[in-house]
């Protein structure tokens, strides 16, 4: 039997998915089926399993996996952790479902093993708890390069339009001198405690740093823009991981570094911008008329009242971001399971080629509609109960800024009404083909998991618990 | 030897080479000139600072080895506009930048921190910075996007081997270089229309679904192998004649 921790066991199965995947890339649907399922699987009996277990067994396989062991390699220390035990599943189940989602609409035969290797770097910076440096102060770095690296599964499959892709990398590879600048101040610390000011300089560099990393407005742009020139399943898939590890971060680097919110104008900074975020999500949806930009406009929106909420930073607000978070993730899955099915049956998500395809594919469209409403909080959607808590507790502290989210949320409705009735508007093309099994099957898992969501968000209780102990 | 290096002439003529490549605009200017700009950090960090042995030259390699994948698909794509253009103002708007961005940077380095470098230095780095972020904020496209982000990590970089001279910090950041150099790459081939309908990029076999491949990673190759031969060519040829005829 051979003895391994679960970091090289994560890598070994990665390592598989990746090479299975780029080998058997004439087999797209049936190896993503495949893949996504395995990490699907993986993610889930991760979560099920308590991480103070004994060694356990695999099935089939003449290994004995132990959950409480790290690996040690250059100065890196990588560990399955309760902290980062929700960061790795959360990063499996994305990547598993949406190689689940490739099988029913391909991204581009390239498109999974370079995913899974973005995946894979995620996990790696999740998992690191020990680096020559603070892993706090060399994630932006890894950031960096996962988000380069980004740029292959981003564009696979079109041309034209490249500069989006190097925008999405801008934040990061911004962010990283001043987080590290901040680094050097903090290891000068335990030789002169009693400098105020080189405290003060790295707490205010750190700060900078994050709030370039979480990408408010005028550092949003990628966002939406990529919503319009990447297919939709990278593109989701690439700002949910990105912001599950930056969210991460900023957990880890508030906690670590008390100085960060006291001494600092973080706050004051990233509720302003927050609150630019959030209106703009809103006033330019309103307006968008590609289904892939309203999108993301609607992502927009809703991270900009993520912000907002993380800006409050006390005690209530943390459970309101990361419930909010795992409601945009459920939300961002949906609508772009929907919209991936429109892109491959239209060829296109130019609104001249959309008229009417809701009555020829009314899953996907239902699936995109549902799942792109619950970003901005609509009801009957899974992002209402975030959405009404999160302006029920704005409205406590000041009600102008609850009004702010009501208005922004209801430009982003409008919009979406306006995309209604494009996609129930006459047929454009009646040559338009029906949706496929697998899509409607897709489709159809995507609008229970929304409408339960909205209907039982007490189901969600549970994991919130215990991601927030994790936090702790 | 490292009273050179820490003149104020040298820094003056480092930053000089930095807005070279955004007045003229034109990556036959570019990639020399992040080459030169590189290089000189790299003696000014060795020199001046004390970075070890290797570093320094290991910056400069990593630096070499990001413009030659620039340069491989810059040989690729066929598209003049790509090569050539691909920005939304004149050589006079981007002097009249340079110039105000000159003035700022003069005015606020006053107020900016950054430890163990002297203050010329200090003001080369963020110099450098803001003339990476010019480069940024006026290209439309990948090759001078690329630029400018290589030109943004060679301070990088530099400040934080001086900070940290640790192998771990040094390689992460050289990884970091690499991929934005193949990244950038890929994306010059992708945005290039004539590439993408018609051809397959080498860097990707499913860009272009149905199309057929000519350029491939060999054809690459021995582009910029007869390309660096006809250079080499010429510039021994020249010199052959200038010394026939001296003689």
């Amino acid at each position: 039997m051979i003895q391994l921790a679960l970091p090289s066991f994560l890598f070994s199965l990665l390592l598989l998915a990746i090479l299975s995947s780029y080998i058997l890339r004439r087999w797209e649907r049936g190896v993503s089926l495949a893949n996504g399922a395995m990490l699907s699987l993986a993610g889930v009996l991760l979560w099920r399993i308590p991480i103070d277990s004994p060694l356990l067994s695999i099935p089939f396989i003449p290994v004995d996996l132990d959950l409480r062991a790290g690996i040690w390699e250059y100065g890196f220390r990588l560990q399955f952790t309760q902290t980062n035990e929700p960061i790795v599943v959360i990063v499996l189940l994305l990547l598993g479902s949406g190689m689940l989602l490739t099988a029913a609409a391909s991204q581009g035969r390239v498109f999974p093993p370079s995913m899974l290797l973005v995946g894979a770097g995620y996990i790696g910076i999740a998992l690191v708890v020990d680096a020559p440096i603070s892993p706090v102060f060399l994630a932006p770095a890894s950031l960096a390069i996962l988000m380069a690296l980004s740029v292959f599964p981003l564009q696979v499959g079109i041309g034209g339009e490249a500069l989006t892709s190097l925008r999405a990398m801008l934040p990061p590879i911004l962010a990283t001198p001043f987080v590290l600048l901040a680094a050097w101040h903090m290891e000068q610390l335990p030789l002169n405690p009693q400098d105020i000011l080189l405290a003060a300089g790295g707490a205010q560099l750190l700060g900078a740093g994050l709030l370039i990393l979480l990408a408010p407005v005028p550092l949003h742009s990628a966002q939406p823009q990529l919503g319009e020139s990447s297919p939709p399943i990278a593109m989701a898939l690439t700002i949910l991981l990105y912001q599950t590890l930056v969210l991460y971060l900023y957990f880890l680097a508030t906690t670590s570094f008390p100085l960060l919110l006291s001494s600092t104008a973080l706050n004051v900074w990233l509720t302003s911008t927050a609150t630019v975020t959030l209106v703009w999500g809103g006033v330019a949806a309103a307006a968008a008329s590609h289904p892939g930009r309203l999108l993301g406009y609607a992502m927009l929106h809703d991270w900009g009242l993520i912000l907002l909420l993380l800006a409050g930073s006390d005690e209530g607000s943390l459970p309101m971001v990361v419930s909010l978070f795992a409601l945009r993730i459920l939300s961002t899955m949906s609508a772009s399971a929907g919209l991936s099915q429109i892109r491959q049956a239209t060829g296109s998500l130019d609104a001249e080629s959309l008229h009417g395809v809701g009555a020829r594919l009314p899953w996907s469209t239902a699936a995109f509609l549902l799942g792109s409403l619950g970003l901005a909080g609509f009801p009957l959607t899974a992002g209402f109960s975030g959405h009404w808590s999160a302006i029920q507790a704005l409205a406590e502290g000041d009600w102008r800024f609850a009004a702010v989210v009501l208005i922004a949320s209801g430009s982003v409705i409008f919009g979406f009404v306006r995309m209604v009735g494009i996609f129930f508007g006459p047929l454009t093309y009646p040559q338009l083909p029906r949706e496929r099994p697998l899509g409607i099957v897709f489709s159809l898992m995507a609008i229970l998991l929304v409408t339960g969501m909205a209907i039982a968000p007490q189901l969600f209780e549970g994991p919130l618990a215990r991601t927030l102990l994790a936090f702790d | 030897m490292a009273a050179f290096w820490a003149s104020v002439p040298f820094h003056v003529v480092l930053g000089l080479a930095a807005c070279i490549p955004v007045v003229l605009w034109d990556w036959r200017v570019a990639l020399p000139g992040i080459l030169i700009v590189q290089l000189g950090t790299s003696a000014l960090i060795g020199a001046v600072y004390g970075l070890p042995a290797p570093w320094p030259a290991v910056h400069l390699g990593i630096q070499v080895l990001a413009c030659l994948i620039l340069l491989l698909s810059i040989l690729q794509t066929s598209n003049v506009q790509v090569r050539n253009s691909g920005e939304f103002s004149s050589r006079l708007f981007r002097l009249l930048v340079l110039g105000i961005a000159a003035l700022l940077v003069w005015a606020a380095s006053e107020g900016i921190e950054l430890p163990l470098v002297e203050d010329a230095t200090k003001v080369l780095f963020i110099w450098f910075a803001a003339v990476a972020l010019i480069t940024l904020g006026v290209t439309e496209s990948a090759l001078f996007g690329g630029v400018g982000l290589l030109l943004w990590l060679i301070p990088v970089q530099a400040l934080l081997s001086i900070l940290f001279p640790l192998p771990a910090v040094i390689v992460l950041l050289g990884i970091l270089q690499i991929l934005v150099a193949l990244a950038c790459s890929f994306l010059l081939l992708a945005e290039d229309d004539a590439l993408t309908l018609t051809e397959v990029p080498s860097t990707d076999p499913d860009l272009a679904p149905g199309g057929y491949r000519r350029h491939s990673i060999t054809s690459g190759a021995k582009v910029l192998g007869y390309g660096i031969g006809y250079w080499m060519y010429t510039f021994l040829y020249r010199r052959l004649k200038t010394g026939a005829r001296n003689s």
